[in-house]
């Protein structure tokens, strides 16, 4: 079942045209990346799907609603990591997440469970103002998952993160993943990309220039002929499969190689390869 | 219903640390029963301070109070994840209305019990009030939901506030400012504050009030259709 479904959007705010033409879908459990550099229509495409913005042409459908009239029932499945975190700074971590609890109707304990797997329990009473950048974060993620959504939309969630934040809401989004969520996350960081996605779409000036599973691309853009290879004397030497033959012989005959690998390229490459420009701006 | 209640009992968590918006409910009470007690002249009425600070605070706090949450609310995104979990715009401000009315309705309580007014006195200094504060809430809550920022809806509130809650003041000392006045809803409030005697109300006074009432309702309907239905 698609949870979400996009074909041919088309946004564009006065004469600036942010997405052309873009099409996408999300299969229930499934993981999608939308990765692109600052400024490449991420964050526009998450608000149209979450019906905060408007669309200009094509159609968006959230477990088969126009995203345009979203009703009470897909919110209620739906769990948002936005850029606006809107926490109430005042407020306690618990009371921050009482308030939404109270909305959904959903029962103390539920809380606690949640603030446990976001490891944010010891700072329950702790204002929200006073919290570091990374517990923020992970009392956005707890507020998103409090009433157990079955789709995630995470606005570039590990943006500027410590490392530990980083890996526990790695961490957790597996879980989640595990439990058959699914998750639109848009992000920059390729390997954030490779660790939780099933499939990815590489965003560029509003379009979705490629589009499929990680290991299908790497595959679509690796030359197998390319090999890296580091002698015992610590040299490397990148070379050719077919050109440079010869001297890979010379060099295995010798024993004079110590390691010998294919050079797949990264995301990061073929972002560049594609559009000239890198991904982590 | 559930939503507002919830909006409510928020808004009443956030007082407690919330100390510009504390001052604001506090600020005219306090100040009135200072007043009252500590200044007592001959031929001055025992409720002048009440009366006069009364009207300054239906004219000052809902303003202040209604443009402050809600802008705040609106750029922090607060608001925003509110609407995303099913809580609809009508229920959310009137969750803040409520609060406020409230709030505010305390506080003339307590000006009233100072006063020492009879039980008509009081119903009329009370109803008088709550169209007042009702008037402010829908004002502040237009500058809240126009205001891209907390910083502008502070910016904006503030001559608005002023002009509407010390207009009845300076007019009893200007002529002039008396009769520019009497087009305000504050100076309506005020009027009427003064004699406390529905009998000595003057048809004028009331129909201000009413249009006051419907045209600030007409307005806020607009901008809350145009600004905040769609958040």
């Amino acid at each position: 079942m698609k949870v979400i479904q996009i074909e041919h959007l088309q946004k564009a705010f006065q004469n600036n045209i942010i997405l052309k033409d873009l099409r996408l879908s999300l299969e229930e459990g499934e993981c999608f990346g939308c990765l692109g550099p600052s400024g490449a229509g991420k964050t526009t495409l998450v608000r149209i799907m979450i019906g905060q913005l408007d669309i200009d042409q094509g159609r968006c459908l959230v477990f088969g609603e126009d995203s345009r009239h979203l009703s009470a029932r897909v919110y209620e499945k739906t769990g948002l990591v936005l850029d606006e975190q809107g926490l109430y700074e005042r407020m306690s971590v618990y009371d921050n997440l009482k308030i939404f609890a109270d909305i959904h109707r959903i029962e103390d304990e539920r809380i606690t469970e949640v603030l446990k797997k976001v490891d944010l329990l010891d700072e329950a009473d702790k204002k929200a103002c006073r919290l570091s950048k990374g517990m923020r974060q992970r009392l956005v993620l707890a507020r998103a998952l409090l009433h157990r959504p079955r789709l995630l939309f995470l606005d570039e969630p590990t943006s500027a993160l410590d490392p530990v934040s980083r890996h526990l809401i790695h961490h957790l989004l597996l879980t989640l993943k595990q439990q058959q969520v699914s998750i639109f996350l848009t992000t920059h960081n390729m390997q954030e990309a490779a660790l939780l996605c099933d499939r990815i779409g590489l965003l560029h000036e509003g379009s979705m220039i490629e589009e499929g599973r990680i290991d299908d691309i790497i595959e679509k853009y690796h030359n197998h002929l390319a090999l890296h290879i580091e002698l015992t004397d610590h040299r490397h030497l990148n070379l050719d499969a077919q050109k440079d033959a010869d001297d890979i012989c010379h060099y295995l005959k010798e024993g004079k190689i110590l390691k010998i690998h294919s050079n797949e390229p990264t995301l990061e490459d073929i972002f560049k390869k594609l559009t000239g420009k890198r991904l982590n701006l | 219903m559930k939503n507002t209640t919830i909006i409510l009992k928020k808004q009443i968590k956030d007082t407690i640390n919330n100390k510009a918006i504390l001052i604001q409910f506090l600020l005219f009470p306090i100040m009135s029963a200072i007043m009252t007690f500590s200044i007592q002249t001959e031929g001055m009425p025992y409720d002048y301070f009440i009366k006069m600070f009364a009207c300054m605070y239906i004219g000052m706090a809902p303003i202040v109070i209604a443009s402050g949450i809600i802008s705040e609310e609106k750029e922090s995104g607060a608001l925003r994840m509110l609407m995303y979990s099913n809580v609809k715009a009508k229920e959310y401000i009137a969750g803040i209305a409520l609060y406020i009315v409230g709030g505010c309705f305390l506080g003339c309580v307590c000006m009233a019990v100072m006063a020492s007014y009879s039980m008509t006195q009081m119903i009329v200094f009370l109803g008088v009030s709550l169209i007042g504060m009702l008037i402010s809430v829908m004002i502040g809550s237009i500058i809240g939901i126009c205001a891209s920022s907390q910083m502008k809806a502070a910016s904006w509130s503030i001559p608005v506030m002023i002009i509407f809650s010390f207009i009845p003041m300076i007019a009893s000392f200007n002529e002039t400012i008396r009769h520019i006045g009497f087009f305000f809803y504050t100076q309506q409030i005020s009027e009427m504050i003064a004699s406390l005697e529905p009998a000595s109300f003057q048809s004028v006074n009331m129909l201000l009030l009413i249009v006051y009432f419907i045209s600030s309702l007409a307005l806020f309907i607009r901008v809350y259709k145009t600004h905040l239905i769609r958040f």
